[in-house]
């Protein structure tokens, strides 16, 4: 239970440094290199504030930020949960999900990419 | 994250009082993971025993450190998949090796080029009211 321990401090810690330090004040973390260079926004952008907003139990303005991150959450807590109930048991896993659903996560990111940074379509952008 | 270990060969069956496990069971060897079993003839069928672990995460995580060496790190990594299901063990392990090589290279470099950045930050030589965009 080493490794589940870790992760679950892991991501403790970082949603505490996403509230504490807050993401939408400027000036508490640099801008994103990608963003600085490209002027585009890489699927990760808006994920601090997402979990800043997230920390604050506002899961709309969350959504608004990246949407792929909070349903990335979503199924990482889910995956963490088999995961750390495999480790406790003993278990190892079995299974390999399959492949399609890894290309589809994929192209889902790619299209993800794309889609927010398509001028007007402020839906998926983090602004 | 891992939760398979392709070192240490299941122990000889003199070793104890107990049998040696059969290939497909969930054992409950306290951790200490065995090899997988060797695959029943090659190709066919999904083969018995633990699929790798096909660093899917890590890939995505370096997909934001830097694309160009992520996104083959995210296609090798869904190959392993297919491989596995598609009774191909050998390949599977191929490109999970793969993406892991790409993933950890594009997370270094990730790395470096964040480090920098900050020390950049830190220093002066950026403008600090620019709005986040993390």
């Amino acid at each position: 239970m080493l490794w589940p321990a870790v992760a679950a401090a892991g991501a403790a810690g970082f949603a505490l440094v996403a509230h504490v330090l807050n993401p939408y004040e400027g000036g508490n973390y640099p801008t994103c290199p990608w963003l600085a260079l490209t002027g585009t926004y890489c699927p990760g952008c808006g994920t601090l504030r997402a979990t800043h907003s997230l920390t604050e139990g506002n899961v709309v303005e969350a959504l608004q930020r990246n949407p792929l991150t909070v349903a990335a959450f979503v199924l990482m807590t889910l995956g963490f949960i088999r995961w750390a109930r495999r480790q406790w048991r003993g278990e190892q896993r079995m299974t390999a999900a399959p492949a399609w659903l890894l290309y589809g996560l994929f192209w889902v990111i790619m299209a993800f990419w794309i889609g927010r940074n398509i001028p007007g379509w402020t839906w998926l952008s983090p602004v | 994250m891992s939760d398979y270990g392709s070192t240490p060969p299941p122990p000889p069956p003199g070793g104890g009082s107990t049998p040696p496990p059969p290939p497909s069971g969930g054992g409950y060897d306290g951790g200490a993971y065995g090899a997988p079993p060797p695959s029943a003839g090659g190709y066919g069928g999904v083969p018995a025993g633990p699929p790798p672990p096909n660093n899917l995460v890590l890939a995505i995580v370096s997909l934001l450190c830097c694309w160009p060496l992520g996104i083959p790190a995210v296609v090798f990594a869904a190959q392993v998949n297919g491989k596995w299901n598609g009774g191909d063990q050998a390949g599977a392990l191929e490109s999970a090796a793969k993406a892991k090589k790409f993933a950890i290279i594009a997370l270094v470099l990730g790395i470096i080029g964040t480090l920098i950045y900050i020390a950049l930050f830190a220093f002066g030589a950026m403008n600090a009211d620019t709005t986040t965009g993390l």
